[in-house]
């Protein structure tokens, strides 16, 4: 007899429909799985075997077929187990129900039990969007499905369950529906800008460069809280809202970093790869399924490059595309993938290799030609794109009486949110949200220059020996702290705070 | 350009890099007035005896060819070669211990002529070294000056910038023109072709080698008529140039440093032997009688309170925010302004100091 039942497979972060038909026929004893199904899924035999007899089912002795379709899609991982095995009962005679409502999630355990899979958020979105609404889903990947008004999720622990729930013997509750603000409110961040004691023009840097959208670059001796400032940046960001948190919420599921904690992202991502990341690390990839690189987990938050030459030439220059588009497609032989990229770039740097370059009491042992490769290694096209550079460095707090008390992060965040909505405001019939994203067609638009400012850049030129690229870079940043003051045109002291805002790194 | 016979002997001589320095000027001092087919012929046995082996190499050459060859090639290159024979050659270099034999120009040779101060300082100058070298050579070329400098990075690049707008610039190099170095300066030294000098005592085709440099250094201390070292550490060629400016009894000006400022301890045991201490352009000027007009830039009264307070010694943003009870973003394009005024300078670590 022939049992269909529907399971989901996923497709970068798209879920497409699959049919899971299994067909019990008189034949020699065999069990077979057919449509361009991976290992996992062809291992999925035994586990299912395993788990429909240790459930107090058995499996018949018939020429088993179990077909995925559309045989043309690939199928990956070990999320048709329970479509697989209940569509098995039924062609077996031993579960007599309609299950053509049901969309069927999750890896099986030998012993019955339902296992949590990866990616159910965007397989219920999408499914959502097929017009399907009921879901059996593992248990543990409860959280995750629980903010999705529209859909109706029956959390299941083991086979036996759903066997139970489909026959009608004991309904399973369906999972409760949670309110993404009330969990947001419960978040916070481990670090804070008050806690970061000094660093006024580090601070406000951060602060420009959150509140234009701008990627920054530190540079400066180790240990001088580098590392420490950039962990603030996502909490000065504007706090996420609910189509953001699903948005990253869907890369995560996919990458299998979320937390089943809060089964959400609602804290702003901060990704600090290791300088050993290799390309497809940083871009996504993988010799399977396409999974979401660094640049993707840190979409809507902070990607922190420590050490910024030390990474390959070849995963600094991958940034570039990706820096511009907001998005990155990776293609390979068995298909292509667009993830959302969407991510704030902050780095750090030494001012040469040995960390001394400039250091009054401490003598740098770089010879030139050591300092200028080290500065090579970041191409003029990547460093065009980070609009701030600052220098930090080792001051000690004891030496300083302020009067001043640190501001906390949110005191930040609410001129931040201040700052981006100005900036809504002007590129509303634009393709653009943010200063940083400005062409040099916007920048002709929107920063009309008065002869005063162009007197003071044109002298800060000659002055301070900028390079012709910084000009549309201190444009923009003059931009952002015009508007941070409110003004509606750049003045002079803003193209002037905007130059102060390079940290010799070029 | 025209070469009389005996500037092109002193060439021709020149041209052979494997002989070296020693038996060149030998044969240049005993037979400098003579024609090359005449040297060669006449005393071929002398030259036997002096060159051994490579006295082949001197007469295969000694052929009109040959010198029309490095002639020519040296005009395409726009070169002009200045020999120790030549009306063009500056007396003091006369004085230096082994004076080049030609000295290779491009540019504006007749600086040579002029009246000439060497500024020089390290690879590795401090911000504020830097933005003071500028200063030192925009007010001692106002005062009449050339500048003489090496062009390497750190001070002697800045003086060969800060010298570019009014052409007085003599830079010296390590190696031939075919071998800029450092390469990061190729643009930088079309800029001094065309509106200054530049010399070396290597033909064009020499590429620059370490041991270049000291030797360099007698050119820039014999050319100047006083030398002002800008930055060096302990073990900075700077010393080297100050060793031979001090052999030719030069006046040596040195900048003073903190004790911890190593980029600074040269000057400072420069200081201990005896060099000017000097802080500022004029403290050099007086010495040599000159004077110029000073103006000092129209500023803000915030820009006024800053520059009083930096006055008082190098400070940190932050403390200087503490200090004066103002934010960073206050404090920003005031510190931005002084600098574009060049009145202050901005070193490692957020570090304003006033000039």
């Amino acid at each position: 007899m022939l049992a269909k039942v529907r399971g989901f497979a996923l497709n970068g972060l798209e879920g497409t429909p699959v049919d899971v038909e299994v067909d019990a026929g008189n034949d020699l004893p065999s069990y077979g799985i057919v449509g361009l199904a991976d290992t996992a899924v062809k291992e999925s035999k035994e586990r299912v075997r395993a788990a429909v007899k240790n459930s107090g089912k058995r499996v018949p002795n018939k020429k088993i077929t179990v077909n995925l379709a559309p045989a043309d899609v690939k199928k990956e991982g070990s999320a048709f187990d329970l479509a697989i095995a209940v569509a098995l009962l039924k062609a077996s005679d031993q579960l007599i129900a309609d299950t053509d409502e049901y969309v069927f999630l999750g890896e099986l355990s030998l012993d019955g039990g339902i296992r949590r899979i990866d990616g159910i958020l965007p397989i219920l979105i999408s499914a959502l969007k097929a017009g399907y609404k009921k879901f059996i889903i593992p248990k543990a990947n409860e959280r995750e499905a629980s903010y999705l008004e529209s859909a109706v999720v029956y959390p299941c622990e083991n086979l036996k369950q759903v066997i139970a729930h489909l026959v009608g013997e004991t309904l399973i509750p369906a999972g409760k529906k949670r309110n993404f603000s009330d969990i947001a409110q419960t978040a916070s961040y481990e670090s804070d800008l008050c806690f970061v004691k000094g660093q006024a023009a580090a601070k406000r840097a951060l602060e420009i460069a959150v509140g234009g959208g701008h990627n920054i670059l530190f540079v400066g001796p180790p240990g001088t809280g580098k590392t420490m400032l950039a962990r603030c940046i996502p909490t000065i960001m504007p706090d996420m809202t609910f189509d953001e948190a699903l948005e990253c919420t869907k890369i995560h599921s996919v990458a299998g970093v979320l937390s089943d904690e809060a089964g959400i992202v609602i804290l702003r991502p901060f990704r600090s790869p290791h300088h050993t990341a290799t390309v497809v690390s940083m871009t996504g990839g993988g010799n399977k399924a396409i999974r979401p690189g660094e640049i993707s987990l840190a979409h809507d938050g902070v990607l922190f490059l420590d050490e910024l030459p030390e990474y390959s030439r070849a995963a600094l220059e991958a940034l570039r595309q990706p820096l511009e588009d907001r998005v990155i497609t990776v293609s390979r032989a068995n298909g292509s993938v667009t993830f959302p990229a969407n991510f704030m770039l902050c780095a750090s740097m030494n001012p040469c290799p040995c960390g001394n370059l400039g250091a009054k009491d401490k003598i740098c042992t770089c010879t030139p030609s050591q300092i200028a490769k080290y500065r090579a290694r970041l191409s003029g096209p990547l460093m065009d794109r980070i609009d701030l550079q600052i220098s930090v460095d080792d001051v000690k707090y004891g030496d300083l009486v302020s009067a001043q008390s640190e501001e906390t992060s949110e005191t930040v965040r609410a001129r931040v949110n201040r700052t981006r909505e100005i900036q809504r405001k002007r590129f509303a019939g634009e393709s653009i949200r943010t200063n940083a994203a400005m062409s040099e067609k916007h920048i002709k638009k929107y920063c009309r220059l008065s002869a005063g400012c162009e007197s003071v850049l044109k002298s800060a030129y000659e002055a301070l020996g900028l390079s012709a690229r910084a000009r549309s870079r201190v444009i923009k940043v003059a931009r952002t702290v015009a508007d941070m003051a409110d003004e509606t045109d750049i003045r002079e002291e803003h193209i002037l705070e905007a130059v102060s805002y390079r940290g010799g790194a070029e | 350009m025209k070469y009389t016979e005996r500037e092109v002997f002193a060439i021709w001589l020149d041209s052979f890099e494997k002989i070296e320095y020693k038996r060149k000027s030998e044969l240049f001092s005993l037979y400098g007035g003579e024609s090359i087919a005449r040297f060669v012929a006449k005393h071929a046995e002398r030259i036997d005896f002096l060159l051994g082996k490579r006295a082949s190499l001197l007469f295969g050459a000694a052929n009109g060819e040959y010198t029309e060859y490095i002639l020519s090639s040296l005009h395409k290159k726009g070169v002009i070669a200045v020999t120790q024979n030549s009306a063009a050659y500056p007396e003091e270099l006369s004085e230096v211990p082994c004076p080049p034999l030609v000295i290779y120009a491009r540019g504006n040779a007749s600086l040579l002529k002029s009246e000439k101060f060497a500024v020089v300082g390290s690879r590795k100058s401090s911000a504020f070294a830097v933005a003071k070298t500028e200063e030192f050579t925009e007010k001692l070329i106002e005062a009449g000056f050339t500048i003489v400098t090496g062009f390497a990075e750190g001070a002697d690049i800045a003086a060969v910038k800060a010298a570019l707008a009014s052409g007085k610039i003599i830079a010296v190099l390590a190696g031939g023109f075919d071998h800029i170095y450092p390469k990061a300066h190729a643009a930088i030294f079309e800029k001094v072709v065309l509106n200054g000098l530049a010399i070396s005592e290597y033909p064009p085709s020499v590429p620059t080698a370490a041991f270049h440099f000291p030797v360099r250094n007698r050119i820039i201390a014999g050319l100047g008529k006083g030398l002002l070292v800008m930055s060096g550490g302990k073990k900075s060629g700077t010393l080297y140039t100050a060793g031979y400016a001090d052999g030719l009894s030069k006046q040596i000006f040195a900048l003073p440093y903190g004790i911890n400022e190593l980029s600074g301890a040269g000057c400072n045991e420069l200081i201990r032997r005896g060099a000017y201490l000097t802080e500022c352009a004029e403290d050099v000027l007086e010495y040599y009688g000159k004077e110029i007009k000073t103006q000092t830039p129209a500023l803000s009264e915030a820009e006024r309170e800053v520059l009083s307070l930096l006055k008082e010694g190098a400070i940190h943003i932050d403390k200087l925010c503490a200090r004066l009870n103002k934010r960073a973003f206050e404090l920003l394009p005031v510190l931005s302004m002084l600098e574009i005024k060049k009145l202050i300078v901005r070193g490692a670590g957020n570090v304003y100091e006033a000039l």
